[in-house]
């Protein structure tokens, strides 16, 4: 291979397990967009920061997807409204044609230019369910043509714009498509399997937990030492283990990393920590609405009186 | 050993099966295996073909049991396979493991070198005919009781196909506050009276499509429980005026229920009041399910359509099962009935129904 590949753990922000790196290198080889999927806050997002970062992209072009979005404002923009303005006025010669309201649209820039780039289509699940139909044979074919452009604007258009009628990015240049969905709708059956599918579970041990951790706070040893982040990690482990199938929404890294924060900032200790693991200090910013919170701490105490 | 066939052969097999995969999915396995992916072990290719060809859990778990049918190519085989596609075009070398390629390991159980064979029953594929796609395997082994089955769901239409249906019952009109920029209007005023005064506004159109569906949660109905709920779930993003959902069991009367576990009742006027001039679409097998015929049940059902046809128009009927088991029971007599359309509860039969519901009269049988 030409390219080296994407690891997953060289950024000091995000650490990828293997298969999810293993992935990313197949929908990278096979120039085909990834489909992320996972609980919220597993880091979906965070893994297209990563392999930009992980392969010198530059910066990520993030498209944050509405209910009203629609695929075409992805690909270019027109401005009519300036037209009609403009053209109130015999003065301004321009509002006869069309390609200076012309304008490419964030996927259709990441098309054009002549570098490689991360795209990421953050929660494609809000959209209507057309939205990914009409996205597919641009990410399939990675070209798209202005259909709103006249052919005889076209030599114009070019000359002040930088682009024509047809979009096509270079077989070497073409982005690579990070697409994260929440599950709240059904994606249509070719879009599927079009894209690769990579499916970020929550970490396995508290060995990979640590590493993240240390990771994304970037506190040092020194600053919080071993056996208090493990105390921590196994705390959160437990209440986690309670939560899971009851909990609205179960804690995940985002929360354990903010917990973590707080631990530190007030310096809290490995004996506080384990007094009552099922209900450490701060435990209730692990959670995100009231009913698990109470849900929770109805657990946790009965279990403790159980076991007393 | 045959080189060219193990991934052919396991991609035939899969495409037989049902997975829609095409030539495109082929070509881009052999890109990856051409690029280093899924070589090595034998995990490395499942792993490849699991990412590339499986999107739900019940094609993983059949390509699951496919791949271990098949032995593991060297490396070399590999970089074979990989190689001679770029040679050869590819529509030519698809169909060569119909006639060269090893079939399935029962036929040769020796040959193949995977450990553990055993705990797989082997199969015996019965097949008529290749075009016609794989038949059913027929187990040559006692089934084991012990092993764990999952059990896919398999509804009549998917939610996404449901929703799509919805979105087909449309009847837009202008309504609410006046918030649309009425063009036509707008320039017409201004050619009148030379200046602009104000744009000239309209309310949007919105759809006022109105359905009520009537569901029965009767025993004979169980099997479709699930799907019950995933019609009603997909009613959320029907864009639909109005749609409104009650329940009856067996056959529909004077009081509905609110819940799909026979409670919270409403009474039959309430609800012709709240739900006035809708269309209506009952769901429920109509004793086709045991194949009963009886007569009280025809009659009963009958009072209730003539009863709501002079509220609700039109009604379509939609029956799970499908049109030949409807005979010599109650559901026939019911579908004669000249109040409402009977209808196979499948896609096709979906989309009728919304035509029938939009005004179209069905074509008679």
């Amino acid at each position: 291979m030409t390219q080296p590949l994407y690891r997953g753990d060289k950024t000091d922000f995000y650490l990828a397990p293997p298969n999810v790196a293993d992935g990313v290198n197949l929908a990278i080889h096979l120039n085909r967009p990834i489909l992320v999927e996972g609980e919220p806050g597993c880091g979906k997002t965070m893994l297209a920061y990563s392999i930009a970062a992980e392969k010198k992209l530059g910066a990520v072009t993030k498209i944050p997807i509405k209910s009203t979005s629609r695929a075409q404002d992805l690909l270019y923009r027109v401005n009519s409204l300036r037209r009609l303005q403009d053209a109130q006025s015999q003065l301004n010669p321009n509002a006869q044609f069309i390609y200076p309201y012309l304008s490419l649209g964030p996927l259709g820039n990441a098309l054009h230019q002549p570098k490689r780039s991360v795209v990421l289509i953050d929660e494609i699940d809000k959209a209507d369910i057309d939205f990914p139909n009409d996205l597919l044979d641009v990410l399939d074919t990675f070209s798209f043509e202005i259909s709103d452009l006249p052919l005889e604007e076209e030599k114009k258009c070019k000359t002040t714009n930088g682009f024509g009628r047809k979009i096509q990015s270079d077989k070497k240049t073409q982005p690579i498509v990070v697409i994260t969905s929440n599950r709240e709708k059904r994606l249509p059956e070719p879009f599927l399997r079009r894209c690769i599918y990579v499916r970020l579970l929550f970490p396995r041990t508290s060995d990979e937990l640590r590493d993240i951790v240390r990771k994304n706070t970037k506190l040092t040893t020194r600053q919080m030492n071993e056996k208090i982040l493990k105390a921590a990690i196994d705390s959160f482990l437990k209440v986690r283990a309670k939560a899971v199938g009851s909990a609205q929404k179960p804690p995940s890294t985002s929360e354990l990393i903010d917990w973590i924060r707080i631990l530190h900032w007030k310096g809290k200790t490995v004996q506080e920590l384990t007094k009552d693991p099922e209900l450490p200090p701060y435990w209730q910013l692990l959670f995100k609405n009231m009913s698990d919170i109470d849900a929770h701490e109805a657990v946790a105490k009965k279990s403790s009186e159980a076991k007393s | 050993m045959n080189d060219g066939f193990v991934l052919e052969g396991l991609f035939l097999h899969l495409v037989r099966s049902g997975f829609p995969l095409g030539i495109r999915d082929y070509q881009d396995a052999l890109s990856a295996l051409r690029g280093g992916f899924g070589t090595g072990s034998r995990e490395n290719l499942l792993w490849l073909c699991h990412t590339l060809w499986a999107r739900t859990n019940e094609e993983s778990r059949q390509l699951d049991l496919l791949f271990r049918r098949f032995p593991f190519p060297s490396d070399e085989q590999v970089r074979k396979i990989a190689g001679e596609s770029i040679k050869q075009p590819e529509v030519e070398q698809l169909p060569k493991p119909a006639t060269t390629g090893q079939p399935l390991p029962p036929t040769q159980p020796t040959k193949t070198p995977i450990q553990d064979r055993r705990s797989v029953p082997s199969a015996e594929i019965v097949s008529r005919n290749r075009e016609e796609g794989m038949g059913l395997p027929r187990a040559r082994v006692e089934p084991n009781y012990e092993e764990m089955f999952i059990l896919a769901r398999r509804p009549n239409v998917s939610l996404r196909a449901l929703t799509i249906i919805w979105r087909r019952f449309r009847a837009a009109r202008r309504e609410g506050p006046r918030v649309e920029l009425d063009l036509d209007a707008t320039i017409d005023q201004q050619c009148c009276m030379g200046i602009l005064e104000s744009p000239v506004l309209v309310p949007a159109r919105r759809n006022q499509a109105k359905l009520v569906l009537l569901m029965d949660v009767s025993n004979s109905m169980l099997p479709w429980q699930d799907f019950q709920r995933m019609i009603v779930e997909s009613l959320q993003t029907s864009h639909l005026g109005q749609a409104a959902v009650y329940y009856f069991h067996n056959v529909p009367a004077d009081v509905f229920y609110r819940r799909d576990t026979l409670t919270r009742p409403i009474p039959i006027e309430k609800v012709l009041k709240e739900c006035s001039s809708s269309t209506l679409l009952v769901f429920s097998d109509a004793g086709a399910v045991r194949g009963f015929n009886r007569r009280q049940r025809v009659q009963e059902s009958a009072d209730f359509l003539a009863q709501v046809w002079r509220h609700w128009q039109p009604i379509v009927w939609m029956n799970p099962m499908p049109a030949d088991r409807w005979k010599n029971s109650s559901a026939e007599k019911i579908s004669q009935l000249s109040y409402a359309s009977m209808l196979h509860l499948n896609e096709e039969g979906l989309v009728r129904a919304i035509d029938v519901l939009r005004g179209k009269p069905l074509k008679a049988n």
